[in-house]
């Protein structure tokens, strides 16, 4: 056991004796892997596991607990996506307690078949730059597992299209983006305007266009569609290439800081022709 | 199934020649959803859609000329019916050279509209909201009193919104009016005291507006009654009071030149004829209410707040004038004989200060008076940009006036460009003006000194003939611009209404739209729209007038045409109050609400939606989705 | 067989609709492969429906609006020309040429100017050719 989650179980313990917060949220070791789990008791506390399996974006559970105070164990992109909620209106910063642990990047989702030593750090981790949420109670220093930097030559061209084709329309990215917390998903197809609820492929494209386009400027790269994504679209690398036009654009990056409001979509001088 | 007609005009069969209608309704047929074709011969006539007897409440494709002339013709048949109009003539039959690609785009056209009927929500009664039929005028100066009583006069009630005693504004300060030299008050005061007995209209005066809530039709204003002292309901104007106060302070009518007592009437002919004590002076002493027969007076009165639903307002404020002071070069304030042309308007006044005799603070008369054109305004700084208006013919006139009381008198006018555009200004003004030798000097002056026997030498340069000069006068009359006052930007920010780059209230359309404001219900009219005159500002206070009564004769207002929010969906993300231009979106707890009135029905907002949690008539996501799969299907 | 002729949807603005007609009124001739679907102002059109334009077999596709850097008030199509430009970086980053999107500035008098960019602009997609996005989407990775 690293002394990082030595540390988080010790906070976690504490801070429900305490009554500090009446609900911890972090993860915990199952049969089907790292899942997220939520500590009410202090005995609990225990369970607490943390390790580069902890993939899941953890923002996405905290909309719902409005009254309650909650402490929550958020990587570095957590507490972006965090951030940006709060900035929404989703979430009041009173209501939350962030341990703000250090992150080394997670491993890529184990595959059916490969060995757990084959492990490797997921794409969008190894361009991450904010280790540590940028909003934070308690900060818990990590080690134990390295940190790979990104090496440009992987990024060869995707042939997007058909990369679209893959999709099962699971609506796991759905599940999993701390962002998708729209009353009614315009492209579940559950109300078809854009999208259908049979699978037609062509509906793929508009699928996952649209959903780019409602994510843009918020998505924080967290990685936890693509990693729920169960035929590996690396959704991660399309938001990041429209993240990077609205950097170019607007000078906005999401989820650093609360002061900065996001800016409205206007006209630039550049958009004429 | 839904049964859908299609209405295919031929233009009075101008475009069979550019269009295969046969062909266009054998491709529609084909089409299930449609349940009759019709091809006419010019859907613009009237008797022809009679004949058709449409159905109520059914779903019509009109195919046609540009929607513009067709919303005119289905006017009735829009506000129960779903139409969508398919312009065949403008966008398809006149735009393409071969008659076999104008037919294929009709039918991609018609397809579209087609696809786009059979999703479209059908209009509901209650989208109409009804109208409140009073109206609000804010400010009681000549634009607002013209106001009120055009739209009492048409029937209906109106509030006045006063923060003086009485109504009246600048007209009532004024001695005479250019360009017949009448004397003002003898014009306005009948106007005034009309308005007061006009049964529709309630004039409130020392009040403020505070709040404004809700849309056109439907306002909720909370207005602020300030404390008078004197109960408006009892007192009779009889004066006794002001008889036996003991406490003198200066006249805000008469430009403070002339005292009055601290429990005062403000003029002879003010409406409504009420008492009002000014607390900073008063003392308390109690004399006035051992006098008051009818117990009016309560020193203890406290502000009152009172809540009026209005269907639509007029701003006509006003504007303050230049603060000369920030002209230092001209010594206001702090040369006596520096005056501005307000303060020589109550002087020269037989009811003014000095019983209209031109006298100097020492007691002299001013033989020699110099006017200077344009403090204030034409200017970036300190003043505004514009011409001021009015100034040239008062300053003209003014200068009559002088001649008319001393024939002796020597006027010199510094004028920049002398704007005599009006009526009769040319004739009665300046040509007279010329004939009784006051003398024009082009220029700006540079600077007033004083002599040491009290003259003031007015230094300046000719600019006509580039010749430096100094003229020593008695006295010296400044003709102040307009300037916007601080109670105009407050009440447009309660209103919601903008300002232009001056200051002043916006008009939606400086050519077509001039009284409108980007608030919807809410008009402009007066000096609070820019510098101008009596007559001009009398103008737009019946054309202001105008436009609430159109409003309130043309029946309810739509609300199909503005967003709305459907509450159980809104995640209260905020994109639609970032999307919107023109802020009428704005949180309310954890949802979004928008502002009816300021809603100028873009649509920004529901695209900016990622769900669709606003709704804007027919332009959902769902019908322009279905219209564009209509478009490109085969 | 008949030529190729790309589809384009045009989406025309309350006041950029009024100059399509203009170019109707005085007769200016442009490709009748362009079908014009009116909005009551651009900032309506959400970009799915872009995408939606494309799904459905639209081989490029036109927003015509007013012209932001001229209006002195408040103007919505602020907003449409930042969207196109963020939908031409959609489109390019999946492989699909960002030309097929287009804003195209119109007034309401503009009928001669709108005949003759349009007239260009389907030029332009013929040259491009078919977006052909079933066949892209199907093809083998």
């Amino acid at each position: 056991m690293s002394s990082s989650e030595k540390e988080l179980r010790r906070l976690a313990r504490r801070l429900l004796e305490t009554e500090v917060v009446q609900l911890v949220i972090g993860y915990e070791e199952s049969e089907v892997g790292v899942r997220p789990c939520f500590i009410h008791k202090p005995q609990e506390a225990e369970r607490l596991v943390w390790n580069p399996e902890c993939r899941l974006n953890l923002a996405r559970y905290l909309r719902d607990l409005k009254d309650s105070r909650v402490g929550v164990v958020m990587k570095g992109c957590d507490g972006r996506a965090l951030v940006e909620l709060i900035k929404e209106n989703q979430v009041d910063r009173r209501n939350v307690f962030i341990i703000a642990v250090e992150c080394n990047g997670v491993y890529k989702p184990l595959k059916y078949g490969s060995l757990r030593q084959e492990r490797q750090i997921s794409e969008y981790c190894k361009r991450c730059e904010v280790r540590l949420s940028p909003i934070r109670d308690y900060v818990i220093r990590s080690d134990g597992f390295a940190f790979n930097n990104a090496s440009d030559n992987d990024e060869k061209p995707l042939n997007w299209l058909s990369i679209f084709r893959k999709c099962l329309r699971c609506m796991a990215c759905i599940r999993s983006c701390p962002f998708c917390y729209c009353t009614e998903c315009s492209i579940e197809g559950f109300k078809p305007a854009l999208v259908h609820k049979l699978v037609d492929t062509m509906e793929l494209f508009t699928f996952h266009l649209t959903r780019a386009l409602h994510i843009v400027g918020r998505c924080v790269e967290c990685g936890a569609c693509e990693s729920s994504c169960p035929v590996e679209i690396p959704l991660t690398r399309l938001y990041r290439e429209l993240n990077q036009w609205f950097k170019e654009n607007y000078n906005y990056i999401p989820g650093l800081s609360l002061e900065q409001a996001p800016p409205p979509l206007v006209f630039k001088e550049r958009d004429r022709t | 199934m839904k049964k859908i007609t299609v209405l295919l005009c031929t233009c009075g069969s101008t475009l069979l020649d550019n269009i295969d209608f046969n062909m266009v309704s054998r491709e529609l047929s084909r089409n299930p959803l449609v349940k009759r074709i019709e091809v006419l011969d010019g859907i613009c006539k009237s008797s022809i859609i009679k004949n058709l007897k449409l159905d109520a409440a059914e779903r019509i494709v009109v195919a046609a000329c540009s929607n513009r002339l067709l919303e005119a013709v289905f006017k009735s048949l829009l506000s129960f019916s779903n139409v969508e109009f398919v312009n065949i003539r403008e966008h398809c039959a006149w735009a393409c050279r071969e008659r076999e690609e104008a037919t294929s785009k009709a039918i991609r056209l018609l397809n579209g509209g087609i696809n786009k009927v059979v999703r479209s929500n059908p209009p509901q009664s209650s989208d109409c909201l009804g109208i409140v039929r009073e109206a609000m005028v804010v400010g009681g100066g000549i634009a607002g009193v013209r106001c009120a009583l055009d739209i009492a006069n048409a029937g209906y009630r109106v509030y006045i919104i006063e923060k003086e005693p009485s109504i009246g504004g600048i007209m009532a300060q004024l001695d005479k009016t250019f360009p017949t030299l009448d004397c003002s008050i003898c014009i306005e005061g009948p106007l005034l005291s009309e308005a007061g007995r006009n049964k529709n209209i309630v004039i409130i005066p020392n009040s403020e507006v505070v709040s404004v809530k809700g849309r056109v039709g439907d306002f909720r204003v909370l207005v602020k009654l300030n404390p008078t002292y004197v109960d408006p309901e009892k007192c009779n104007g009889c004066g006794e009071c002001a008889n036996v106060c003991p406490v003198y302070q200066p006249n805000k009518y008469d430009v403070d030149l002339k005292p009055v007592k601290a429990i005062y009437c403000p003029f002879a002919q003010a409406v409504p004829l009420k008492y009002v004590i000014n607390k900073d002076h008063c003392i308390e002493c109690g004399l006035c209410m051992s006098v008051c027969t009818r117990a009016a007076i309560n020193l203890e009165d406290k502000p009152k707040m009172l809540e009026l639903n209005v269907g639509a307002i007029v701003v006509a404020i006003g504007s303050d004038l230049f603060d000369p002071r920030h002209k230092p070069e001209y010594h206001y304030g702090e040369y006596d004989n520096v005056i501005t042309n307000m303060e020589f308007e109550r002087i020269i006044c037989a009811s003014g200060p000095t019983g209209g005799v031109l006298l100097r603070r020492d007691g002299k008369p001013a033989k020699r008076i110099a006017f200077i054109q344009c403090v204030g305004s034409r200017e970036s700084a300190p003043g505004i940009e514009e011409c001021s208006y009015y100034c040239c013919a008062a300053s003209m006139k003014e200068a009559r006036l002088i001649l008319e009381h001393d024939r002796d008198a020597k006027v010199f006018i510094f004028y920049n460009e002398l704007r005599a555009f009006g009526k009769g200004w040319e004739d009665l003004l300046y040509r007279r003006c010329l004939e009784d030798g006051i003398v024009f000097i082009r220029s700006r002056p540079s600077e007033i000194r004083r002599s040491p026997e009290g003259n003031l030498i007015v230094v300046y340069e000719d600019t006509l003939t580039s010749k430096r000069g100094e003229l020593e006068v008695d006295m010296v009359i400044l003709a102040l611009g307009f300037k916007p006052s601080n109670r105009l930007a407050k009440l447009a920010a309660v209103l919601g209404v903008s300002v232009d780059s001056q200051g002043f209230i916006e008009e939606t359309n400086a050519k077509f739209k001039p009284l409108e404001t980007k608030v919807r219900g809410v008009y402009v009219a007066g000096t609070c729209h820019g510098p101008k005159d009596i007559v001009e500002s009398a103008v737009e206070g019946s054309a202001a007038a105008a436009l609430v009564i159109s409003l309130f004769r043309g029946g309810n207002v739509r609300l199909s045409e503005i967003a709305r929010i459907l509450e159980n969906k809104c995640a209260g993300c905020g994109k639609c109050i970032l999307a919107c231009q023109y802020d009428a979106i704005v949180r309310e707890g954890d949802k979004v609400r928008v502002l009816e009135s300021i809603c100028n029905s873009c649509g920004a907002c529901i695209s900016s939606c990622p769900q669709e949690a606003i709704s804007l008539g027919n332009w959902g996501i769902e019908q322009l989705a279905s219209q564009i799969s209509g478009m490109l299907s085969d | 067989m008949m030529a190729w002729k790309p589809k384009i949807i045009a989406f025309t603005c309350w006041c950029s609709n009024s100059g399509v007609d203009q170019a109707g009124f005085e007769g200016f001739k442009y490709p009748s492969n362009l079908v014009t679907l009116r909005v009551p102002c651009s900032a309506i059109v959400n970009p799915s429906l872009v995408i939606k334009a494309f799904e459905e077999g639209a081989d490029a596709v036109l927003i015509t609006a007013c012209k932001p850097f001229e209006l002195r008030r408040i103007a919505p199509s602020r907003i449409t020309a930042a969207r196109v430009s963020l939908l031409r970086r959609l489109l390019k980053t999946v492989g699909i040429e960002e030309s097929r999107v287009r804003i195209l500035w119109i007034s309401s008098n503009e009928g001669e100017v709108f005949a003759k960019e349009v007239s260009e602009i389907v030029g332009e997609i013929e040259k491009l050719g078919p977006l052909d996005l079933r066949r892209k989407m199907l093809e083998q990775l």
